[in-house]
């Protein structure tokens, strides 16, 4: 990313008040973002099911004991039913993202290169559906699914959780794509390369940090659902982890510590991915706000 | 490419694989297969899911599939899916929705079941409460009520009335701690004095008696815990009073046997009965009745029958009530409780409470009183209100309910119905023709051929999307133009929407008011603070500049369903941290509209802000460095600089962005309904939330006709204010370099 | 932009340049041959063949972008080798084809880089190897010399002329500079407003312009148009302009007397003189017209000329070129 000097501003000591200010106030930034994070670790380390009060986010007493239940749970039959649900929660949002990465890259493709009958009234109906209320959704999706034979089955659960990305993939993709010259898709053309292979062997290289985004958003989406998913799975061993996560939050009381050590395994994996990923992030996202 | 296919393919070949492997000892099972859901978790669970292990084991004629559903998604799941027959054949649930299921035909009369020589085994008063309508619905499993929980070391001997209760409370109270700490906003809670006081929710013709007098002296008497000897704290949720208890905070609670598994070894406890009233009448909690439930539409009901009795039967009631700690419903179990174990004393102190517990109705009016008297509640303790007003409002919005219910379903009108698919019809055909026209047929033919690629990759995503966003929005909002009654829909036409515009309704207008109010401050906010940490952040010469991005994308990484939570905690007037960081200590943010609003904007702008922050970063790298240095070399000063170069140039990026965050927050759902739940009284309520309550809070069986016109309305909305700012943003986007 | 008249035959082997001002139509004019444009009407053949139809890959021609549309991602000799990869060459001979065009070019050493580390001149010459290699039927060069500073653009301008030379190939280039156009063509073709205005070598265009936009665009400094009675009895019937290039004209002291062959066009008061070194050039409004009217420039002469001087103007009277009143040419 490009910089910018306060030039003009003059004066080693100026720029020296100028660095202290903005420490100061990254600071105070910081621990605001960080303490009701820090909250939903200590209480996962604390070993008790209440929630925790008081003013400091670090636990008295620490155990790991949480984290041993949540992560080390077996179902009745001595299955590993948490390595299960894991499991589910990865293939679920793995496909859901790949579907719907593939789906957006190609419909964004489309929109952002051809002139075709249609092609506003397509764009719209993506922003529309970002204004959809989703309660009202769920009894027709139920019964949809049901007719579908695609109840209780991951694939429906990913195919859900794909279509309902698509509309944001396909807004950030779209604005990437329109940043990519014409040019390059034109030498391809002359070199013989058909469309499909220039959307393969260029485009698709090219816009990798607003792919990278989009697949990390889908696959956030989905790794974090769990209304869907508590309703359309029928069995344990087809839960997702954050059902599993809701499943601590009882009628009138509440596992905290379990729902805490949840939590911060259910976070951990996206706040890596995030990690690794928060280069693209300003890239990939501008792309599309710049061209909407 | 090869590598990503074969990755591809591998996922899809994997999924769904541990399903199949999980069903597979049970794949050649000839036994037909029984399904039983339920909502228990931890040491309920684990008594029940063992008892079912052990029956599959000998059990010949078929066995027991069971499922454990997330609370929060149960009741919906069951009302969902048994009409659909995917449903389980049996399930466990407290019987308080009876009225509405049996109304729905969801689950089935199980008079033969329940037969005299069964009902003679059980706890007397308990059969009355899963009788609706002359018929019994259910077969008790188990009972709960709340009862008085202590700390032995606080308050070594469970006070008999009132008078005893409120000295060792007041001994008990000061320097943080309380001498008596439940829910008293909550009408669950606050039922024992209501009773105990001698009041009712219902007369015997079934109409609300929400503000009789006795009624509000029990409400007043409330208040004289809570604001006159302020012996029992503000505002408290069943977290809060567990973890008040545990931490030696609490000297005495109102509790359920529920909280048994989170209260541990920390304290020496006990719990007792309620205590009397002065005047020797005891207090008397609302009695919930856990019942297994057969399904209307199961195909097995003889197997089913089989099942439940077996789940009523000894070795699953002692099962339950020993290994699961959970006061059973059959007579005999307790013969085996022996004294052995802790939760012996404690689990008779709530058989002994259940003499004296009144059940909850289980008519479907019943559903329309928590709210509205959790409100008054509310008014009258936060606010310090007379109790009168408040509860004559509840007795209004519950009367009205239950003369809905009286006066039975609107007429439909089968040609009315047949008017409305026809314009509906007629509508999308003529918009469709008009836009082939405008574009010309022959203009459209030509480019749709030669562009066809274009439609190659379109097609699947537009397929998905239309089969899984817009027929199931389409069918939702088609659902505004009928009325739901227990699984059945009426065509009322625009009555729904003529009720929410112009009928009596008038929250919609100032629930809308505190939406566009919710909005625009969210908006302005993400907005302002994430340019500004965005131009701090761009400063070339920062040190850390990448630790802190990272940081301050934190809010957005993890669910916003966990950090709500949190901050809704951070918000307790008395333990939050919040209000201890600010000498605030005893505020109650949700007292108060626009307190409780700006608890809301606060969670709402932490979660946020990093989008926008974002966004303004991205914008910032595109705006080129010698302008300026142009406008430096000007004389423009840092402020100027800002405002006639940064500020124009960065609109064009924002602009979608905040369209879209508008958008966004208009619906934003979870942080309303988590954090402030409405309060106080529904005012901070938006119209999501509201359009929420109406589908699974109020009606027969959920309004799902009038919320689905109230989310007509938010989606007409959101599409006039999207069109009117693409407008406004395509003019802005020709200041575009 | 709209091509709407164009009716061109382009020989085997020949070099022909589109030369026109900005929105003249030599762009859409090369992406139609190219098949990145679509014909409207008419036809287009290459060989005999009609492809108006045929996509851009099946015409066998190689384009050199003005923006070089190298593909970021990929290596020189990824992208030296695209085009031959997609036409399912073998690996061997790829990698020979691909080694000759860099060999060719001077790019040898640098295969491995990717172009956001090459000079522009190095990008120039990748885009020129990624264009040899796949030994097209024709090159297509669109303002290849448009990103390059002044120096580059000689040498890359030669490397192109060496290039032509050794491979023969047909070539078809757009440009708007007219010094390229001159020092490249075989033939040039003059767009204006989508209609071909001449076709033709340079050097006839450049002595013989069909009309008046031909005669003002190409040559430097630029021709003057003046009334046709400036040049009295020399300007045939029917003549509405008269032009005459600087370098074609002389300014001399009034007092000199006119030599036979040439023909006085009136007197100047000198504003600028530019001196090449070489040559020197005197400019200045005739006596007697308007502000409005173009400077008149000429060859000095007396190199000690000052701004100020009033000096005649004399052209060669065979030099003179007239124009009717639709600006078609005289004679």
């Amino acid at each position: 990313m490009s910089t910018r000097d306060d030039g003009g501003m003059a004066g080693a000591r100026s720029s020296l008040l100028v660095g202290l200010a903005s420490h100061a106030v990254l600071i105070v930034v910081s621990v605001v973002v960080l303490y009701p994070v820090l909250w939903v670790l200590r209480m996962a380390l604390t070993p008790s099911q209440a929630f925790a009060s008081g003013l400091s986010p670090i636990p008295t007493t620490v155990s790991l004991q949480n984290f041993v239940d949540v992560v080390g749970h077996h179902d009745l039959g001595g299955r590993w039913i948490f390595g299960v649900q894991l499991y589910n929660s990865l293939a679920v949002s793995a496909l859901s993202a790949l579907v719907g990465v593939a789906l957006a890259t190609t419909a964004a493709y489309a929109f952002s290169r051809f002139a075709f009958p249609g092609k506003r009234l397509g764009l719209g109906a993506l922003l529309l559906t970002q204004m959809f209320p989703g309660t009202m959704m769920m009894i027709p999706l139920y019964i949809l699914l049901d007719e579908l034979s695609l109840l209780d089955t991951q694939l429906g659960l990913a195919l859900v959780y794909a279509t309902t990305s698509i509309p944001f993939s396909t807004w950030l993709l779209k604005g990437y794509f329109d940043t990519i010259p014409i040019d390059l898709e034109e030498a391809a053309r002359m070199d013989g390369a058909s469309t499909a292979r220039i959307f393969w062997s260029i485009i698709l290289p090219l816009a990798r940090p607003a792919v990278a985004i989009t697949f990390l958003f889908s696959f956030m989406q989905a790794w974090n659902e769990f209304i869907l998913a508590a309703k359309l799975m029928n069995s344990e061993a087809s839960y997702t982890l954050p059902v599993v996560l809701r499943g601590f939050v009882g009628d009138k009381s509440t596992a905290w510590g379990h729902f805490a050590a949840g939590a911060t395994v259910v976070s951990a994996p996206v706040m890596v991915l995030f990690f690794f990923l928060q280069r693209h992030l300003v890239e990939g996202l501008t792309a599309g706000g710049v061209k909407g | 490419m090869g590598e990503r296919l074969v990755a591809l393919v591998l996922v899809l070949a994997l999924v769904d694989a541990p399903t199949a492997a999980a069903q597979e000892p049970t794949g050649d099972d000839p036994r037909p297969e029984v399904v039983l859901w339920h909502a228990y978790r931890a040491r309920e669970q684990e008594a029940l899911e063992r008892f079912v292990l052990e029956l599959n084991q000998k059990e010949t004629r078929f066995r027991v599939t069971v499922l454990a559903v997330p609370y929060d998604a149960y009741l919906d799941k069951i009302t969902a899916a048994i009409p659909r027959g995917r449903g389980p054949d049996v399930f466990v649930a407290a019987h308080d929705t009876i009225g509405d299921w049996a109304e729905a035909k969801t689950i089935d009369v199980v008079d033969d079941l329940l037969d005299p020589s069964l009902v003679a085994q059980l706890q007397p008063g308990l059969v009355a409460a899963v009788l609706y309508r002359g018929h019994a619905y259910g077969v008790p499993l188990a009972f709960k009520s709340v009862a008085l929980w202590r700390n032995t070391a606080l308050v070594p001997d469970a006070p008999a009335t009132l008078a005893e209760l409120e000295a060792a409370a007041k001994k008990n109270t000061g320097d943080g701690r309380y001498g008596l700490v439940y829910e008293n906003r909550l009408f669950y809670f606050h039922a024992p004095f209501l009773f105990g006081f001698g009041g009712g929710i219902f007369d015997d013709t079934g109409r609300p008696t929400l503000d009789a007098a006795t009624n509000i002296e029990s409400v007043r008497y409330a208040q004289r815990l809570a604001r006159e000897l302020a012996v029992v704290p503000q505002e408290t949720n069943g977290a809060l009073v567990t973890s008040l208890f545990v931490e030696g905070k609490a000297a005495m609670i109102l509790n359920g046997p529920w909280a048994l598994g989170d209260v541990g070894d920390a304290v020496p406890l006990a719990v007792s009965p309620l205590p009397k009233t002065n005047d020797g009448r005891p207090l008397k909690p609302f009695l919930s009745v856990e019942a297994a439930f057969i399904s209307g539409k199961t195909s097995k009901r003889a197997l089913a029958v089989e099942l439940v009795r077996a789940l009523a039967g000894p070795e699953c009631s002692r099962r339950r009530l020993v290994e699961g700690a959970q006061p059973v419903a059959l007579r005999a179990a307790w013969d085996d409780l022996g004294d052995s174990s802790k939760d012996a004393p404690i689990l008779r102190a709530f058989l002994a409470q259940q003499q004296d517990a009144i059940p909850t109705p289980n008519t479907p009016a019943m559903k329309s009183v928590w709210s509205p008297f959790d409100l008054a509640l509310g008014a009258s303790l936060g606010q310090g209100l007379d109790p009168a007003q408040p509860l004559a409002e509840a007795q209004a919005k519950v009367a009205a309910v239950v003369h809905a219910i009286e006066t039975g379903p609107q007429r439909g009108s089968r040609s009315g119905f047949i008017i409305f698919v026809v314009v509906t019809v007629a509508l999308l055909g003529g918009a469709v023709v008009i836009g082939v026209l405008r574009y010309g047929t022959r203009r459209l033919v030509r480019d749709a051929v030669r562009q066809k690629a274009a439609y190659l990759y379109t097609a699947p995503a537009m397929i998905g999307m239309g089969l899984l966003v817009f027929v199931p929005f389409a069918v939702g909002i088609g659902m505004g133009f009928f009325e739901h009654t227990w699984g059945s829909y009426t065509f009322v036409g625009l009555e729904n929407f003529r009720r929410i515009l112009a009928g009596g309704d008038s929250r919609f207008f100032t629930t809308l008011g505190m939406t566009v109010l919710w909005t625009a401050s969210n908006v302005f906010l993400h907005v302002v603070i994430g340019v500004f940490l965005a131009l701090l952040l761009s400063q070339a010469r920062l040190r850390f500049r990448a630790l802190y991005r990272v940081l301050f994308i934190v809010p957005w990484a993890v669910p916003n369903y966990i950090t709500a939570l949190i901050w809704k905690g951070m918000f307790h007037p008395e333990l939050g941290a919040i209000n201890q960081a600010l000498g605030l200590t005893g505020f109650s943010w949700m007292n108060e509209t626009w307190s409780a609003f700006l608890a809301n904007l606060i969670t709402n702008t932490w979660l946020g802000f990093p989008f926008m922050m974002v966004i303004a970063l991205g914008g910032l790298t595109s705006i080129p460095n010698d302008l300026y240095e142009a406008a430096a070399l000007d004389g423009a000063s840092a402020w100027q600089r800002f405002t006639s170069i940064t500020l124009p140039l960065l609109l064009p990026t924002l602009a979608p962005a905040i369209v879209l965050g508008t958008v966004w927050t208009f619906n934003m759902f979870n942080v309303i309904y988590l954090v402030s739940g409405g309060a106080p009284q529904g005012k901070t309520d938006i119209l999501i939330t509201e359009a929420f309550r109406w589908a699974f809070e109020r009606g027969q069986g959920g309004a799902f006709g009038y919320a689905a016109a109230y989310s007509a309305l938010v989606f007409l909305m959101l599409v006039g204010y999207t069109t009117a700012a693409n407008r406004v943003a395509a003019k802005v986007a020709e200041v575009r370099p | 932009m709209v091509v709407k008249h164009l009716d061109l035959e382009i020989h085997d082997g020949e070099l022909v340049v589109l030369v026109g001002p900005s929105g003249c139509g030599k762009s859409t004019t090369l992406r139609m041959i190219a098949g990145l444009e679509t014909v409207s009407g008419g036809e287009l053949l290459i060989d005999g063949v009609r492809v108006n139809d045929t996509a851009p890959g099946d015409r066998d021609l190689a384009m050199v972008f003005q923006s070089y549309a190298l593909y970021p991602h990929m290596s020189v000799r990824e992208n030296i080798a695209f085009g031959l990869r997609i036409r399912k060459l073998g690996a061997a001979e790829v990698e020979a084809r691909v080694v000759e065009a860099a060999a060719a070019l001077g790019l040898s050493t640098l295969l491995e880089r990717k172009p956001r580390q090459l000079s522009g001149g190095q990008r120039q010459r990748v885009a020129m190897a990624r264009a040899i290699v796949r030994r097209p039927k024709a090159f297509l060069f669109d303002e290849p010399l448009s990103n390059l500073d002044a120096k580059l653009r000689l040498e890359v301008r030669a490397e192109i002329a060496a290039l032509r030379r050794r491979t023969g190939t047909t070539t078809v280039y757009v440009t708007h500079d007219q010094v390229e156009a001159m020092t490249l063509a075989d033939r040039i073709v003059v767009l204006d407003g989508g209609v071909a205005q001449q076709v033709g070598a340079p050097l006839d265009l450049y002595r013989k312009p069909a009309n008046a936009f031909v005669a003002t665009f190409l040559g430097t400094p630029t021709m003057v148009l003046l009334e046709a009675a400036r040049a009295g009895a020399a300007a045939p019937p029917g003549a509405q302009q008269v032009g005459a290039r600087p370098h074609d004209a002389r300014a001399r002291a009034p007092a000199a007397p006119t030599p036979a062959e040439a023909v006085r066009l009136g007197e100047i008061d000198v504003e600028i003189v530019e001196r090449l070194g070489q040559e020197s050039f005197a400019f200045g409004r005739l006596a007697g017209a308007s502000a409005a009217t173009a400077r008149v420039g000429a060859l000095l002469e007396d190199d000690a000329a000052k701004a100020g001087a009033r000096l005649a103007i004399d052209v060669p009277r065979d030099r003179l070129h007239f124009f009717d009143a639709q600006g078609q040419r005289l004679g």
